[in-house]
């Protein structure tokens, strides 16, 4: 099932794991909140040529969370927008091992952020990159092994070839 | 039930054909020429009643300045405004369509209802506009002597039951016949024609309107003797060098016209704001042109004989500087108190003034090269005429043929062309077309566009829509989008203001996309830049140009631009279906055109989906439909076609609609308006021995 919606997100030409990159990584997240875990992720981004304005990305994403938070529960947040601030999909991505405080349907600490930001295009490739990527980090051995990571390399790997089962 | 229809019923038109064995082109020849005729007694008629009733006001029908100018003071003044007396009740009690220049009335008629014209509005206007210049009002006789001429055209054939275009041409013929024998101009009665009245020179259409144009003025000639309008000296092009001042004269006489057409529509607006009645208002306004015919009586009427004068270069030039603003506000006051007549001759005689007054002062500069003023009021006169009414062909021939005079020809076209182009760059619109555009009637589109710019998108919107809060969750707004029929669904804020839209097909695929939940709300669906909607003030040609330029089928309707609040939804669809129906109720109804922008014109319950194959036909009641009811024939049961309408001729030829009820005894000339599948309207007409 996983396979196959990798393989029909990549039929599209879009991938999610595509856009994954190892600067845009950290492994310790210092925030203990979720609003300054979002801009301590954002900062990785700025300056990255797919970044036109920082400042309006993060107005941007906070104006989304007000609308409605985006912890899907599971110790993973996924806060997003669609902002003409960045020119292409761009995706940072922080590990908390001891979580950040947020308001999870489930209670839970969140562990994992993925911070996007994808710019005026299709709505249904942007549902399609969205969709994949929860798909992904609900499949529970893929995540157990995000937190186990040992590095940033490793980390990407986890993400071009998901572990099988669970 | 047995079918009692057998003989086939072909309309007026058609029974001649058949009867003479001729083709349409020569029957429609022969029509024209009958209109020519026709029309040219018509012209006759009316100056002629003109005469008679300045023979009474006055005491004469020739020599009018001399007459005019011998009268005591208190009659110039008095005797407009004595006119006014007459004209303003009649105006006021018996609609405003006796009001006013007369041209722009047949040129919407033609281009917005088929070419159809009441023709008993057109006895009281000639009337109304006889009474105007016989006392004094200082307005021409080609306004409403086209009106008279087109609506005899447009009246014989609405009862020969003419199809649109040929009803147009037959209306051209008869204003085309009016110009001509008016002012002994049988090439202008074309060329004014084409240009003016039907802004189309097709070849077609051009035979049958130079036929009418030939009678009418042998008629004219007949009765009047073929003299021109004005004899002038002979005047030609003394020098190359000429061509200088006439350039001048011809941008001059083109900002002038410009000039002109202000002072009129302004008095005009102005005198619409006096709060008096009308039938009181206009003898009232009318006294202040009796105190400019007390000073100037070369306004007092179509004013030819001051035109002849000014030709002939007899007036001194400080009295041509005082009669240019004099005569345009005498017209502008005549026509603005609700006087009724033409503002061609108007635009001769301030033509013939200022180019009077130019040619003098350019004799006094360049002696050498300018020998006389009189060859410049010839050419003034053609260039104003060309700028008031954007019609340079007109201007030039008209001048041509009433001076009989071939030697000016090359100023003549040059300044036509010139003044023609300056005016209409300086103001788009004509005197003529002004009057329209003013009333919401945009005639350089034709019928179609005028829909298109008349229309508010509020009156076509449908305010049946989905509208989602921009934080509604993904699994609620799957919810919304599953349980509608609708492609579009729309997103607003907490205030109200929209935010932007998506479409059906952006979320289908990811319709069981549970992952989803808790990431997506309906504002992640929505472009980012705002999204274009129409204001619902919008005309419909506006919403049209947004719906191609952003390639959508539905936009958000909200109630400006500034507050953005979603009030409704146009789709093209709508908009195609208004258009359509009001097409058809022009064309097929003959209801009268909507004009303005009235709040509520088109109420959307009024309008149903015609479902597929259904059309919607005009047929003709045959001898033996006559004289049975609705209920008698039992169209409906018989053949599955409902009757909607019946579209009747009125007791003078005017055409009205009926809704029809069972009882309803149909007539002969009665059109029935039906609608129904395309088979069984074949069936129908099959039966009735109609074509198909």
């Amino acid at each position: 099932m996983l396979c196959s919606i990798v393989h029909r997100a990549e039929g599209r030409g879009l991938d999610v794991t595509d856009f994954i990159q190892k600067d845009f990584i950290t492994l310790h997240l210092r925030s203990r909140k979720k609003e300054s875990a979002i801009r301590e992720l954002a900062q990785l981004m700025e300056g990255a040529p797919a970044m036109g304005d920082h400042k309006r990305f993060l107005e941007d994403v906070f104006e989304r969370e007000r609308l409605g938070s985006t912890e899907i529960g599971d110790e993973i947040a996924l806060p997003h927008a669609r902002t003409d601030a960045v020119s292409q999909l761009i995706i940072a991505i922080g590990r908390s091992k001891s979580g950040v405080e947020c308001e999870s349907p489930d209670g839970k600490k969140v562990k994992l952020f993925f911070l996007m930001g994808t710019p005026q295009g299709s709505v249904s490739h942007y549902l399609h990159i969205l969709a994949q990527l929860t798909r992904l980090l609900k499949h529970s051995a893929l995540k157990e092994k995000l937190l186990e990571a040992q590095d940033r390399n490793s980390f990407i790997t986890l993400f071009k070839h998901p572990p099988q089962g669970g | 039930m047995p079918n009692p229809f057998k003989t086939p019923a072909p309309d007026p038109f058609h029974r001649i054909i058949d009867k003479l064995h001729l083709n349409e082109n020569t029957i429609i020849l022969i029509i024209a020429s009958f209109i020519g005729i026709i029309g040219g007694f018509g012209a006759v008629g009316f100056r002629t009643l003109i005469s008679f009733i300045q023979t009474i006001a006055i005491g004469g029908d020739s020599n009018i300045l001399e007459i005019v100018s011998a009268l005591p003071w208190y009659k110039k003044v008095a005797l407009p405004a004595i006119g006014g007396l007459i004209v303003g009740p009649l105006v006021y009690f018996f609609g405003k369509e006796t009001k006013g220049h007369g041209v722009p009335e047949v040129m919407e008629a033609v281009a917005l209802r088929g070419g159809r014209i009441r023709s008993r509005v057109m006895v009281l206007k000639a009337f109304v506009s006889a009474v105007t210049i016989a006392t004094g009002g200082s307005v021409g006789r080609e306004g409403p002597i086209v009106q008279i001429g087109s609506s005899l055209g447009s009246s014989l054939g609405q009862w020969l039951r003419l199809g649109q275009e040929r009803l147009k041409v037959l209306v051209a013929c008869g204003a085309a016949a009016g110009i001509a024998a008016t002012f002994n101009a049988p090439i202008a009665g074309v060329m004014f024609t084409v240009e003016i009245i039907l802004g189309n020179y097709a070849i077609t259409t051009l035979v049958p309107l130079i036929m009418s144009s030939v009678m009418a003025t042998i008629v004219g000639r007949w009765y009047f003797g073929d003299i021109p309008a004005f004899e002038i000296p002979h005047y030609g092009l003394e020098s190359p060098w000429e061509i200088g001042p006439y350039i001048l004269l011809g941008i001059a006489c083109g900002a002038v016209a410009v000039g002109f057409i202000k002072v009129l529509y302004f008095s005009e607006d102005f005198a619409d704001k006096i709060p008096l009645k009308g039938w009181f208002k206009t003898p009232l306004i009318l006294l202040l042109v009796g105190v400019m015919v007390m000073y100037f009586p070369q306004v007092y009427g179509v004013g030819y004989d001051t035109i002849t004068q000014v030709l002939k270069g007899e007036l001194l030039w400080y009295m041509l500087l005082l009669l240019i603003p004099i005569k345009m506000l005498a017209t502008s006051v005549t026509l603005a108190a609700g006087g009724s007549g033409g503002v061609f001759a108007p635009s001769l005689f301030l033509g013939a003034v200022f180019g009077g007054l130019f040619g003098t002062l350019m004799h006094s500069l360049f002696p050498d090269v300018v020998l006389s003023s009189g060859a410049y009021a010839v050419v003034g006169m053609s260039a104003m005429v060309a700028g008031t009414t954007h019609a340079p062909l007109t201007a030039f021939l008209v001048i041509f043929e009433m001076t009989g005079h071939y030697k000016l020809i090359l100023p003549l076209m040059l300044c036509s062309i010139l003044a023609s182009f300056i005016a209409s760059v300086i103001k788009k619109d004509s005197i003529y077309t002004l009057k329209l555009t003013r009333r919401g009637v945009d005639l350089s589109q034709g019928m179609e566009v005028s829909i298109m710019q008349t229309t508010q998108v509020r009156d076509v919107m449908n305010r049946d829509m989905v509208v989602l809060d921009e934080s509604m969750a993904f699994n609620d707004l799957l919810q919304k989008v599953i349980n509608s029929n609708q492609p579009y669904f729309y997103v607003k804020n907490t205030e109200g203001n929209y935010q932007g839209s998506f479409n059906v097909h952006d979320v289908k695929e990811v319709l069981n996309e549970e992952s989803l939940v808790g990431v997506v709300v309906a504002k992640d669906l929505v472009p980012i830049s705002l999204s274009p909607a129409i204001e619902m003030d919008a005309t419909l040609a506006q919403c049209m140009r947004k719906l191609s330029i952003y390639e959508m089928e539905e936009l958000p309707v909200v109630d400006n631009e500034h507050s953005n609040k979603l009030i409704g939804r146009v789709g093209r669809r709508d908009i195609i279906n208004i258009y359509n129906r009001e097409i058809l109720r022009q064309g097929s109804l003959g209801l009268k055109f909507i004009q303005g922008k009235l709040p509520g014109k088109f109420p959307t319950q009024n309008f149903v989906d015609l479902p597929d194959g259904c059309e919607i036909n005009l047929i003709p009641v045959t001898p033996s439909m006559q004289g049975q009811t609705l209920q008698g024939l039992d169209i409906r049961h018989t053949y599955e076609v409902t009757v909607v309408a019946i579209n009747r001729s009125g007791e003078r030829g005017e055409r009205e609609v009926l809704i029809p009820a069972p009882e309803e005894i149909l007539k002969k000339g009665d059109m029935l308006v039906v609608i129904g599948n395309g088979d069984a309207l074949k069936h129908l007409k099959d039966a009735f021995h109609l074509p198909s």
